[in-house]
């Protein structure tokens, strides 16, 4: 099977080539001829064809989880091609190798293509796949880019990083099968670079901007859960993309130049490959150089103003009941939040929701991973001197079905119903709160301490209303109050972590959710009628439950009960 | 039968014990355990802080880059020549997965030492590790005599490394109800260890069907029975074509 190619290659000129044809010619065919067979049996490898199912699949689990962001998308679809690269470099090392697992080596002396142009055909085999690798990544992009309400412009760069890691799989498999004819090689080396690059990634994932060294590994994910703006991103992406691209001309070359040394070549066409080998590794020391130098001051004073006064970067718009701020470009999620905030002011009694709107819903991004570990400026984040009324935070991630959705919708309800009660119950000065619907700019920066809405009675209303906001935010809160650790006395919807986000305590979500249980029009015209009362700071969870008629869960932590039993109530 | 058989292969095994040990390769089997080891170290260092879930899977991974040697333990590219000796395949192979034996011990504890000294206050469910590593490595020994059918000259290692880390990372994507890979402390442990231990015992089953000698294979006596009547007319045809068609 292995000696197809050469049999035509071998074959006397008059049975298919002309006489005249020139010997350089007819070798340069033979190895195209070689590079198309290797090709084909690179794509239809066993290992090549679970690893692009597999690939597939991660993409496919990857987007369907949440609306789509799609300068996050891209960085997305590097991680999933990663199986596709290792199966580049199995496949491509057992293709070098087969001869010698073969007996076919001294077979491979009579034909005309020396060893240097077989490795070139074994070079040549690999960028079909790597054309694959792209063809899931452009689908994968394009079916993201066609759902409603996706964001953002991929990143060229970004998405060309996986069909790159994929020629660099590949490449180092050839490189390897020249270097030594052991099968077992490849495998080892695999798992080596394999959990090399995870160790790096979890360097990066724990050391923020200050270790930018670890771009010298393959892949990196993205550090933040919700995707911060494109322009904040700072990631090097086509600097990275040039240092894979200029290592596998390395690699490519350099088994280039081993098989023209096995093979006493000339030397002219050794130092051809040579040069090569240094123009590429020159290639690559400067993107290696260019893309670890640390964030730019620029960039770090830009994140660092976007964290503390998010208000300076966002456009607001009034919709509704609702002030929705976002990051430029974000303006199409708004629609699918909507329901959510309309249906948790519908909860609240009109003369109530009067005194309360509008509700300032705000994007919010976990800036605490993106500015420096070290920074001791404890203003991030928490900006005290922006009097205005507290947001309802949201992350820039909005779920599309499964986990990914209830908990979103979970988070924007309670958010909102906190910040309901809370401006209900207090008198806003109208001087903070935009009354014409023109253009209204509020301030959506942090607000003042929120400890306190958590707890107490209103904590309850603040959860019973949001969870009767829809059956998947009644679900995410559920979900969320179970998958909380247990040993503390509040909890926290899991996302990045805002200053505005409430911690809820533990027992005011165990009364909440058992009033889920009990039919929600009774409560509700309770809860109406003795509105003031149950929002109002001071209400305790036994007052409320004298009110409703339900005895509220016993309080497991503090056995005396009461008002401040955890370190956030 | 079977008793005497066993003690036969078993006087064997002093005279394979010094050709086995010979014929291994030793190289890659080693240099999987010296990687698994350097991996480990590099991802578990005094230091950094980890959870008992990220300590366990530095764990997992550095069990499939070990298993990986096995992949390659059982390439004996004499097997065709060596077929006709008195050892069984299964005696030969078994020859060659005790040999590699004090070695696999030495890299596990290695491994869980390293674990306990640089992590002292984390808790290590060792028994059940244990049982991973030795569940894996029996499925790589599985996949690698599965292999030796299909690949050039019998050497599974082709088939079998490339299989491993297939099934070792669509292990980390099951769903939960049939997890392998379980986070430790969680409801699915010990279903998934429970789950770990059939998949031993399939293995070395496997394993040992994999590796039944050609030249010894007994089909039960049914079975042979059922294909003397079938084969016999067509078999005499056979015969007398042979014997009759000259020899070109």
């Amino acid at each position: 099977m292995t000696t197809t190619v050469e049999h035509h290659d071998d074959r006397p000129p008059a049975a298919g080539v002309p006489r005249e044809v020139p010997a350089e010619v007819r070798s340069r065919r033979s190895m195209l001829a070689l590079a198309a067979v290797e090709s084909g049996r690179l794509l239809r490898h066993p290992a090549v064809l679970a690893a692009t199912a597999l690939s597939a699949w991660l993409l496919w689990r990857w987007g369907k989880g949440t609306v789509p962001v799609l300068h996050y998308a891209d960085i997305a679809t590097q991680f999933p091609l990663a199986p596709l690269a290792g199966a580049a470099l199995l496949a491509t090392n057992l293709a070098v190798l087969r001869p010698h697992r073969d007996g076919a080596v001294d077979l491979y002396g009579a034909t005309r293509l020396s060893l240097a142009r077989r490795t070139v055909a074994h070079l040549l085999s690999v960028p079909p796949l790597a054309a694959l690798g792209g063809v899931l990544v452009a689908a994968d992009l394009a079916w993201l880019a066609g759902m409603p309400a996706s964001v953002g412009t991929p990143h060229l760069a970004e998405a060309a990083t996986g069909p790159a890691l994929i020629l660099l799989g590949g490449w180092l498999g050839v490189l390897l099968g020249r270097l030594w004819r052991s099968v077992a090689v490849a495998p080892l080396v695999l798992v080596g670079l394999a959990v090399g690059s995870l160790t790096l990634a979890d360097l990066y994932v724990g050391g923020h901007d200050q270790r930018s060294w670890v771009w010298l590994g393959t892949l990196l994910r993205p550090v933040t859960i919700d995707p911060p703006p494109a322009a904040l991103l700072g990631r090097p992406a086509t600097w990275h993309l040039v240092y894979l691209l200029g290592a596998a001309v390395v690699l490519g070359a350099l088994a280039v130049w081993r098989s023209q040394a096995q093979a006493r070549a000339r030397r002219r066409a050794q130092a051809v490959t040579g040069a090569v080998v240094v123009a590429a590794l020159a290639v690559t020391t400067a993107a290696a150089v260019v893309q670890t130098r640390p964030t730019s001051a620029a960039l770090a004073a830009r994140r660092l103003a976007a964290a503390t006064n998010p208000a300076a970067h966002q456009v607001c718009q009034r919709r509704g009941p609702a002030v929705y701020c976002v990051f430029p470009g974000f303006e199409r999620q708004i629609g699918l939040w909507e329901p959510t905030v309309r249906a948790v002011v519908a909860g609240v009694p009109p003369a109530a929701a009067a005194r309360a709107v509008p509700v300032t819903v705000a994007q919010r991004v976990g800036w605490f991973r993106l500015v420096e570990e070290n920074e001791d400026d404890p203003t991030v984040g928490q900006e005290p001197g922006q009097a205005g009324p507290p947001v309802a935070p949201i992350g820039t991630t909005w779920g599309r079905e499964g986990h990914a959705l209830v908990i979103s919708q979970a988070r924007l309800a309670a958010n909102v119903a906190a910040r309901l009660i809370e401006q209900s119950g207090t008198d806003i000065s109208p001087t903070d709160v935009p009354s014409t619907d023109a253009e209204p700019k509020p301030n959506p920066g942090p607000g003042p301490s929120t400890a306190g809405i958590g707890c107490n009675a209103r904590a309850v209303v603040a959860l019973w209303l949001a969870a009767r906001a829809s059956p998947q935010a009644a679900a995410g809160l559920r979900q969320a109050f179970t998958d909380a650790p247990s040993e503390f006395e509040t909890w926290a919807l899991p996302n990045d972590a805002d200053v505005d986000d409430p911690w809820w305590g533990v027992r005011e979500a165990k009364f909440a959710l058992a009033l889920l249980e009990r039919p929600g029009d009774q409560v509700a015209q309770t809860l109406w009628r003795n509105w003031d009362v149950v929002t109002s700071p001071e209400t305790s969870l036994e007052r409320l439950g004298e009110l409703l008629g339900v005895q509220p869960p016993p309080d497991s932590a503090n056995p005396s009960g009461g008002v401040g039993f955890g370190p956030a109530c | 039968m079977p008793a005497r058989r066993l003690r036969r292969q078993l006087r064997l095994v002093p005279a394979l014990l010094v050709p086995t040990a010979r014929a291994v390769g030793w190289a890659a089997a080693l240099g999987a355990f010296a990687l698994s080891l350097g991996l480990l170290a590099l991802a578990v260092r005094p230091g950094v802080p980890t959870s008992p879930a990220e300590l366990v899977r530095w764990l997992r991974l550095a069990m499939i880059a070990a298993a990986l040697g096995y992949a390659f333990l059982l390439d004996d590219p004499s097997e065709p020549s060596t077929e006709a000796v008195a050892g069984s395949l299964l005696l030969r192979r078994t020859l060659r997965v005790v040999l590699l034996l004090p070695a696999t011990a030495a890299w596990w504890v290695a491994v869980v030492w390293r674990v306990r000294a640089v992590h002292p206050e984390l808790p290590l469910p060792v028994a059940a590790l244990t049982l991973e590593a030795a569940a894996l490595l029996a499925v790589t020994l599985a996949l690698a005599a599965a292999g030796s059918h299909l690949a050039p000259e019998r050497r599974g290692g082709v088939v079998a490394a490339p299989a491993l880390l297939a099934l070792a990372s669509a292990a980390f994507f099951l769903p939960a109800r049939v997890a392998l890979y379980a986070p430790p402390g969680g409801a699915a442990w010990d279903g998934a260890h429970q789950r770990w231990a059939i998949l031993f015992g399939l293995a070395l089953t496997a394993f040992a069907l994999a590796s039944r000698d050609p030249a010894h294979r007994r089909l039960p006596s049914q079975v042979r029975a059922l294909g003397r009547v079938r084969a016999r007319r067509p078999a005499v045809r056979h015969a007398e074509q042979r014997t009759t068609t000259p020899a070109s």
